[in-house]
């Protein structure tokens, strides 16, 4: 009956559901069924195992449930129910009773409801989701089906109530409708619904997605809600660009924390805002919360060194600026421990505060201060080299460093001057000079240095240059080897003439000393020879005086008469005597012997008649002589004078004068036959002055003196040979210009 | 006062004998003063009355410097045989050598009672006769 009922009511164009008295469906038509997304026909709630109430299909997505709908039925008014259905159609319900059984009639009212509105909600930029008061799903528009389908489609499938799903648990979506629930008050949460398959090039990655949910309630005049709405919209792309930022800035971050050299960021008024690490540990400070940061500007160490100029220049040309500063720490004891000096490269460059939009200033420091050292004694040490080669130049002594094969490293001026030309570096020592090379007395020496490791020293004429050079050749610890040259050709010379010198020197000194012993000589003669009538003298004087008697003092006088006789006489010898000593540049002239020897006969004429001595001459060997005229004929008259005053009487006179060469000097000698002298007790006296030792009344003790005076003037020398009784030899050496 | 019998003056300078004769017989010291101009006469003289004390001199005024034997020469001679003589004879050398040389020469001879230097004077022979 039921059936034919429907059949008859239903079958028309009308959709239309029929359901009990408790809401429970008993049959849709075609039409109904569409809308709802159920079985088309009959439903036997006794042998059905699932009812279908209309709270599960109408009630439930329009929020208007069952009792509610039947109470407005019963209180007279229309009780409709609007849903909006999957087919994007809005439908109103009507309930009207039919006998023991409801009709719930359908009407497509999408044309009637306000276009105006759902077009703009449809329109909107953001996602937009219909709540009922329990957070079951309404409605949505296009674009938060969309994100719900990019996320799970579930999620706006009709009757889906919010509180059920776990996943909004966890994202805290639900918390944001608690919230509402609570207070009617709009809350706002952002919120990684979940990840997203996205193909980029080819590559499917997954990527979160944020969204930012907004949701407020709708409530009636009595101020009891009736809808929830969610607003949402996609940030994702602003929260990856957000933590993309964060992350920069956190690498930023560590990459300055740790860099290797120091950072020190300054604020606008040269605060010390920020020391990393590295700035830290050199410093050895650590800042203490609530301590006033040091300022460059008005710090007294940063103004001693000029910081606060540098930071002033930085700020207003706006430029980086890099400078190498001495800083003596050891000067501030507030800010740092590092208590020495030290050498830092900064760079101080501008920057502009991202947030203040003030200009900063930024300060890397970098401890150069081994590297300056490292540097100054890396300059040191060049100069020392250099001022080693300057040193090198400058000695009197030519200087070579060269490899073990001759291959120079260095040559000093001098040893160029010596090799004759400029020798470069790299050159190679054989090369440069060949007379150093093969069978060499240097080459076999520099070689013996090589292996023996000891210094080669010795000197070596070179006949080409007419030179003597020294040679030091040193192996070096370091493998090279060194050379040093001394021209010694000066040297030698000199080695030579100080030879020379010393010979004259030696002659001067014979010459001193037979010059002192003249002196000598003559001292005594004054003793002797002077003293001796002049007291006399002294004692005739005082006694002639003292006396009274008239022929006394006559006889006194005639006494003093005879020794101031006696007196001019030895005076007289005396000057000879100086006078042939101080003539020691008496004029020589080329003398024949036989010539000189005629003039001494002539002079001596009758007194070799008287004594009949017989002269016997041999001058072949060396017939002529260089000599004052004077001083020979002195020499020769004295001689035979000595010959005939000691002659023997024993037998006939005889004197033999004979002259020769010996040693480049010419020889005299002049024998006789007389009487002879004892060389042995009268040697000594021979030639003195006024010694006589024969009782002959003649003997003056002058001749001989004045010849031996004579012959040493002019540099030479004379001697005796005697035997008593047998005669006397004298011997003669002429020295020769 | 002793008086010297017998004076020998040593000496070759003929002026220098008469000088000293005459200040000595003036100063009356000795009577006998005999001259000699060769030193080898009186050593020749000395040997031969060595042991007639009263042929002796009793003092010698000798001079250094003199022809073939000086007074070096005498002196040397002399300390050969002084002890032997019969009697002790003063030796004075007297001379006109101011040669310090001579004068510490002279004092290795122990025998020789003085250095004195010429000339001759009172105060010299007063010296003689105190001794």
């Amino acid at each position: 009956m039921m059936n034919a009922i429907m059949s008859n009511a239903l079958t028309g164009v009308i959709p239309a559901l029929l359901l009990d008295l408790h809401g429970n469906l008993l049959y849709a038509n075609q039409q109904a069924s569409g809308w709802l997304q159920i079985p088309e026909g009959e439903f036997h709630p006794a042998g059905n195992i699932t009812t279908v109430h209309f709270n599960d299909v109408i009630g439930k997505n329009a929020g208007v449930y069952w009792p509610m709908l039947c109470h407005l039925l019963n209180m007279g008014r229309p009780a409709c129910v609007e849903m909006y259905c999957h087919t994007r159609q809005w439908v109103q319900w009507k309930l009207s009773p039919a006998g023991d059984h409801f009709l719930l009639s359908g009407t497509d009212i999408t044309g009637r409801r306000p276009a105006e509105p759902a077009s703009v909600l449809h329109a909107m930029p953001f996602g937009l989701q219909h709540f009922s008061p329990d957070g079951t799903h309404r409605g949505a528009n296009e674009l938060q089906q969309q994100i719900w389908e990019g996320i799970d489609p579930v999620l706006c499938m009709p009757g889906y109530n919010l509180f059920e799903e776990p996943v909004f648990q966890e994202t805290g979506l639900c918390e944001l409708f608690t919230a509402v629930q609570c207070n009617c008050r709009p809350a706002t949460g952002e919120i990684l619904l979940g990840y997203r398959e996205q193909a980029i090039n080819g590559v499917i990655r997954i990527l979160p997605a944020y969204y930012e949910a907004t949701v407020f309630a709708v409530t009636d005049q009595q101020g009891s809600i009736v809808e929830l709405v969610m607003i949402m919209s996609d940030i994702t792309e602003k929260q990856l660009s957000l933590m993309q930022l964060q992350k920069s800035a956190r690498l930023l971050d560590l990459i300055i924390e740790h860099l290797p050299i120091g950072y020190i960021q300054f604020d606008h008024f040269g605060f010390i805002r920020r020391i990393n690490q590295t700035q830290r540990e050199f410093f050895q400070y650590e800042y203490e919360e609530g301590e006033t940061p040091f300022n460059i500007m008005n710090d007294p160490f940063s103004r001693l060194y000029g910081l606060d100029e540098l930071f002033i220049h930085v700020m207003v040309h706006n430029k980086m600026l890099r400078v190498e500063k001495q800083l003596d720490f050891s000067k501030d004891s507030r800010w740092t421990a590092q208590n020495k000096e030290v050498w830092l490269d900064l760079t101080l460059f501008p920057l502009r505060d991202p947030v203040d939009q003030e200009q900063i200033v930024v300060a890397l420091v970098n401890d150069i201060t081994d590297k300056k050292l490292e540097r100054q004694m890396r300059n040191l040490l060049q100069r020392n080299t250099e001022q080693l080669h300057l040193f090198f130049d400058a000695v009197d002594m030519g200087y070579a460093t060269m490899e073990k094969d001759g291959t120079l490293s260095f040559v000093n001026t001098k040893a160029e001057e010596m090799a004759g030309r400029q020798v470069l570096p790299g050159e190679n020592l054989f090369n440069v000079l060949p007379e150093l090379g093969h069978l060499s007395p240097f080459r076999t020496r520099f070689s013996a240095a090589l292996t023996d490791t000891v210094s080669q020293s010795f000197s070596s004429y070179f006949p080409r240059r007419y030179k003597w050079y020294e040679f030091l050749i040193t192996h070096m610890s370091d493998g090279t080897v060194s050379v040093f040259i001394r021209d010694i050709s000066d040297s030698r010379n000199m080695q030579k003439d100080l030879f020379r010198a010393n010979k004259q020197l030696n002659k001067l000194n014979r010459s001193l000393v037979n010059q002192n012993q003249q002196l000598e000589d003559f001292a005594h003669i004054t003793s002797h020879n002077l003293r001796a009538p002049i007291a006399n003298l002294k004692a005739l004087m005082q006694m002639h005086n003292d006396s009274v008697l008239q022929h006394e003092k006559e006889q006194y006088l005639s006494l003093l008469q005879e020794v101031i006789f006696k007196i001019d006489e030895t005076l007289n010898d005396l000057v000879d005597v100086v006078q042939i000593r101080k003539d020691v540049d008496m004029e020589r002239e080329e003398l024949i012997f036989a010539e000189r020897l005629q003039h001494v006969k002539d002079v001596l004429f009758a007194d070799i008649e008287k004594s009949g001595i017989q002269l016997t001459t041999n001058f072949e060997h060396a017939p002529s002589l260089e000599f004052p005229r004077l001083y020979l004929d002195s020499i020769l008259q004295n001689l035979i004078t000595n010959a005939i005053r000691y002659r023997t009487l024993e037998h006939k006179p005889r004197l033999h004068l004979r002259s020769w060469r010996e040693n480049g000097r010419t020889m005299l000698t002049v024998e006789d036959n007389g009487l002879g002298i004892d060389m042995e007790r009268f040697g000594h006296k021979l030639f003195g002055f006024r010694k006589t030792f024969h009782k002959n009344k003649d003997a003056k003790g002058i001749g001989l003196f004045i010849t031996k005076t004579q012959v040493e003037a002019m540099g030479g020398s004379i001697r005796a040979e005697s035997t008593p009784g047998r005669g006397t030899k004298f011997i003669i050496t002429f020295k020769t210009e | 006062m002793q008086l010297h019998n017998m004076i020998f003056i040593v000496d070759d300078d003929p002026i220098h004998q008469q000088i000293a004769n005459i200040m000595i017989k003036r100063q009356g010291i000795g009577e006998n003063v005999r001259a000699f101009s060769d030193a080898q006469d009186v050593l020749d003289y000395l040997r031969q009355y060595s042991f007639q004390a009263e042929q002796l001199p009793d003092l010698i005024l000798l001079d250094l410097n003199m022809p073939v034997m000086d007074g070096w020469d005498f002196l040397n001679d002399y300390a050969g045989f002084y002890k032997d003589l019969a009697k002790q004879i003063g030796i004075f050398v007297l001379t006109s050598s101011i040669d310090d040389k001579d004068r510490k020469k002279v004092d290795n001879y122990s025998f020789v009672k003085g250095y004195l230097t010429k000339p001759l004077s009172s105060e010299i022979i007063t010296k003689l006769q105190a001794s």
